[in-house]
C-alpha cells in the first residue's frame, strides 16, 4: 500500500480527471494510433442545394471585395425574413462582375450534430456553390442531380453570377416519371420552352422531353455525377469536378462561398496566417539546417585539402628556415660592417652636456636600435634637468629626445630619457 | 510536408518546430564555429606558403646577398665559438678587468656564415679599465660587436652586462 500523500501534494480535481480521461483515452490505442503521422483527407461539406434560397444582387462594376460582402449583408437584411445572425450564408462574385450570387439557408435547418461536424472542415459550402467557378465560357443550365433533390444553375453571361438558381426536392421515392417532371418542371421555371430541339449537352440526358430556350442560346449540362472535391488537387487550389465540368477557388474565393460564421472564418483565417508564419519559421530552419549541412560538407572537403597544404609546410618549414637564418644573419652582418654599436661614446657624448649635479645611475642600449641610448639618472637640483634639457635640444648630433617619467624621491628628483643619436654622430668620433 | 504540418494541432506544430528550431539553431552554430575555426587555420596555412614561396623565391637572391657580404671579411680573421670566448677573455685580462663572467655561446648558423653571440658580465669595474676594455674589443670591429649594452653605476663601481658576437666565415 503506498503511503498517503499530504492534502496539498494532490493534483486539483479536474486536473487529475483530465489526466484520467487522457490515459484512458491513449491506453485503448495502438503505439501507431498515438502516434499519427498520416496527413488527414482535406474536408469539404457540401449542404442540400434546397436548404438555401439564392438571388443575385446587383453589384458595381468597380467595388472591391470588402464592399461587396457589406452589400450582400445589407441585401440578405433586406430579402430575407431571418436577421443575418440567424443564417448561414455566403456569396459568388466575380471581379468586375455585375451581379453577386447570393446564397442564404436558415440556421435551425441543420442540426446540431451536422454543424459540429463542420469544425475540421476546410469549407462548408451548398452543393451548388462548388461549380459556381466553372471554367465553361458558353452561357448554360447547369442541372445537378442529387438523391434528393435537383438543382438548376442558369448562366446568360459566364463572366458574371449566375441569374438564378433554382433548387426542388424530389418526392420521398422517386420514379423516373417523378424525376422527369421535375426536370420538366425546373427547366420550364430556369425559361425553357418544351417541344423543340435541345441544344448538344454533356452527361446523361433524361429524354422525357425536349426545350429550346425563349429567349438567348444557352446550353443545359446535365452531368451525370453529383459535384465532388478532388483531393488530388495540388498547391492550395480547391478543385471540384463533376463529370467534364471542373471548378477551381483560391483559399479566399473558398471563404467567400464558406456559409459558416463570420467571425469563425475570421478566427479561421487569423490561425491559417498564424499556421503559415509558423510553416515559414520551420522553411527558415530547413534553410538554416541545409546551410549548415552545406558548411559541415565544405569542412569536410576542405580539412582534406588543408591536410595536404599543411603538409607542404611542414615539408618546406626546414629549407625555408636556412633561408631565413642566411637572410637574418646577412643583414646582420651588412649592419656591422657599415655600423657598430657605440655605448660608450653615447655616454660620454652626453655626459659632456649634463650640469654637474646630475649623475647617470644606468644607461642601455639595444639591437636593433644601435644609436638609441636609454638613460636613468638623478640630481639633487632639478632645475638642473631643465638647463641638461635645454642642452640636449640644442645639440646637432641628437635626432630625438624623448623624456618619460620623473620623480622626487627623498629630496633627489629621478628622472628617464631616451636619446637618439643621428647616424653621423660619431664620425668625428672615429 | 506542408500539408502534414499544416494538418498537426497547434501544440503538435509548435512542439516540432521548437525542437526543429533548437536543432537548427544548435547545428548552424556548431557549423558556424567549425567552419570560423577550419577558415582561421585555413587563412593561417595560406599565409604560410605565402610566406614561404616567396622566401623560396628569393633563395637565389639571399645567397648572392651572403656572398657579397662576408666578401670583405677575411674568413681568418674570423671568430668561431671558442676563439671568441678566447678573445674576449684575453681582452680582459690585458686591460686588467676583474670580476669578469663569460656565458656559454649560442650559434646561428646558415650554409657560408655563422654568428656566435655570447652573454657577458663586468662587476664592479672602473670606468678607465672598462673604457680601455672597450676600446680594445672595437679594435676586433667587426669581427667581433655589441649586441646588447647595458650599465649601472653605484658608489663609483661600474656594473656591465652585454651581449657579445662574432661572425664566423666558413673556410
Amino acid at each position: 500500500m503506498p503511503p498517503k500523500l499530504p492534502k496539498k501534494f494532490k493534483l486539483p480535481e479536474s486536473v487529475h480527471k483530465l489526466v484520467l480521461q487522457l490515459r484512458e483515452r491513449y491506453s485503448r490505442l495502438k503505439l501507431g494510433e498515438r502516434i499519427n503521422v498520416s496527413v488527414p483527407a482535406r474536408k469539404i461539406v457540401l449542404l442540400p442545394d434546397t436548404h438555401f434560397f439564392c438571388r443575385a444582387v446587383p453589384i458595381s462594376e468597380t467595388d472591391k471585395p470588402a464592399e461587396v460582402a457589406a452589400q450582400i449583408e445589407l441585401a440578405l437584411e433586406g430579402m430575407s425574413p431571418f436577421p443575418p445572425a440567424q443564417m448561414y450564408h455566403g456569396h459568388f462574385w466575380k471581379v468586375g462582375a455585375k451581379h453577386a450570387c447570393v446564397f442564404a439557408a436558415y440556421r435551425k435547418r441543420f442540426t446540431a450534430e451536422q454543424v459540429e461536424s463542420w469544425s475540421d472542415a476546410e469549407a462548408v459550402l451548398p452543393t451548388f456553390a462548388s461549380m459556381l467557378g466553372t471554367s465553361a465560357k458558353q452561357p448554360m443550365t447547369l442541372l445537378l442531380w442529387s438523391e434528393k433533390s435537383l438543382t438548376a444553375v442558369n448562366w446568360s453571361n459566364m463572366n458574371d453570377a449566375p441569374e438564378s438558381i433554382i433548387a426542388r426536392d424530389l418526392p420521398t421515392e422517386p420514379t423516373e416519371a417523378s424525376r422527369a417532371a421535375l426536370r420538366n418542371a425546373v427547366l420550364q421555371e430556369s425559361g425553357f420552352v418544351p417541344d423543340v430541339p435541345v441544344f448538344a449537352s454533356t452527361g446523361t440526358v433524361i429524354p422525357d422531353a425536349v426545350f429550346h430556350q425563349s429567349g438567348e442560346s444557352r446550353t443545359i449540362v446535365e452531368p451525370a455525377t453529383a459535384p465532388n472535391f478532388e483531393q488530388t488537387a495540388k498547391g492550395d487550389a480547391f478543385t471540384f469536378r463533376c463529370a467534364t465540368l471542373s471548378a477551381a477557388f483560391t483559399r479566399e474565393e473558398l471563404d467567400v462561398l464558406d456559409v459558416r460564421d463570420k467571425e469563425e472564418l475570421a478566427t479561421r483565417r487569423r490561425a491559417r496566417a498564424r499556421d503559415l508564419l509558423l510553416w515559414r519559421v520551420l522553411l527558415g530552419c530547413f534553410a538554416a539546417m541545409a546551410l549548415a549541412a552545406t558548411l559541415n560538407i565544405v569542412v569536410i572537403g576542405g580539412t582534406i585539402w588543408q591536410k595536404a597544404r599543411t603538409t607542404r609546410v611542414d615539408r618546406q618549414e626546414p629549407y625555408v628556415a636556412k633561408i631565413q637564418t642566411a637572410k637574418t644573419l646577412t643583414l646582420r652582418i651588412d649592419e656591422r660592417s657599415t655600423k657598430r654599436m657605440r655605448p660608450l661614446e653615447m655616454i660620454s657624448m652626453l655626459d659632456s652636456k649634463k650640469p654637474s649635479s646630475i649623475t647617470f645611475i644606468n644607461a642601455s642600449v639595444t639591437s636593433p636600435n644601435l644609436y638609441t641610448l636609454e638613460v636613468t639618472a638623478q640630481t639633487a637640483n632639478s632645475s638642473d634637468i631643465s638647463e641638461f634639457r635645454s642642452a640636449l635640444s640644442g645639440m646637432p648630433w641628437c635626432e630625438n629626445v624623448d623624456w618619460k617619467e620623473s620623480s622626487l624621491v627623498n629630496g633627489l628628483s629621478n628622472f628617464r630619457v631616451i636619446v637618439t643619436f643621428k647616424a653621423n654622430a660619431f664620425k668625428t668620433e672615429q | 510536408m506542408k500539408a502534414f504540418f499544416l494538418s498537426r494541432v497547434l501544440r503538435e506544430k509548435i512542439l516540432l518546430l521548437g525542437l526543429i528550431l533548437f536543432g537548427a539553431g544548435a547545428w548552424l552554430l556548431s557549423a558556424t564555429h567549425s567552419t570560423t575555426r577550419f577558415w582561421q587555420r585555413f587563412s593561417e596555412t595560406s599565409a604560410s606558403l605565402k610566406w614561404q614561396s616567396e622566401l623560396l623565391a628569393q633563395q637565389g637572391q639571399v645567397e648572392a646577398e651572403a656572398m657579397a657580404a662576408i666578401k670583405y671579411l677575411d674568413p681568418a680573421k674570423t671568430f668561431d665559438n671558442l676563439r671568441l670566448q678566447a678573445e674576449v677573455d684575453a681582452i680582459a685580462r690585458r686591460t686588467g678587468l676583474t670580476g669578469v663572467a663569460l656565458e656559454r655561446v649560442q650559434t646561428e648558423r646558415s650554409k657560408q656564415i655563422s654568428i656566435n653571440s655570447m652573454p657577458m658580465t663586468i662587476r664592479n669595474a672602473d670606468w678607465p679599465k672598462l673604457k680601455e676594455f672597450y676600446i680594445e674589443l672595437a679594435k676586433s670591429a667587426p669581427y667581433i660587436g655589441i649586441d646588447q649594452f647595458s650599465i649601472r653605476v653605484a658608489n663609483f663601481k661600474h656594473n656591465v652586462s652585454m651581449r657579445i658576437s662574432s661572425i664566423e666565415v666558413a673556410k
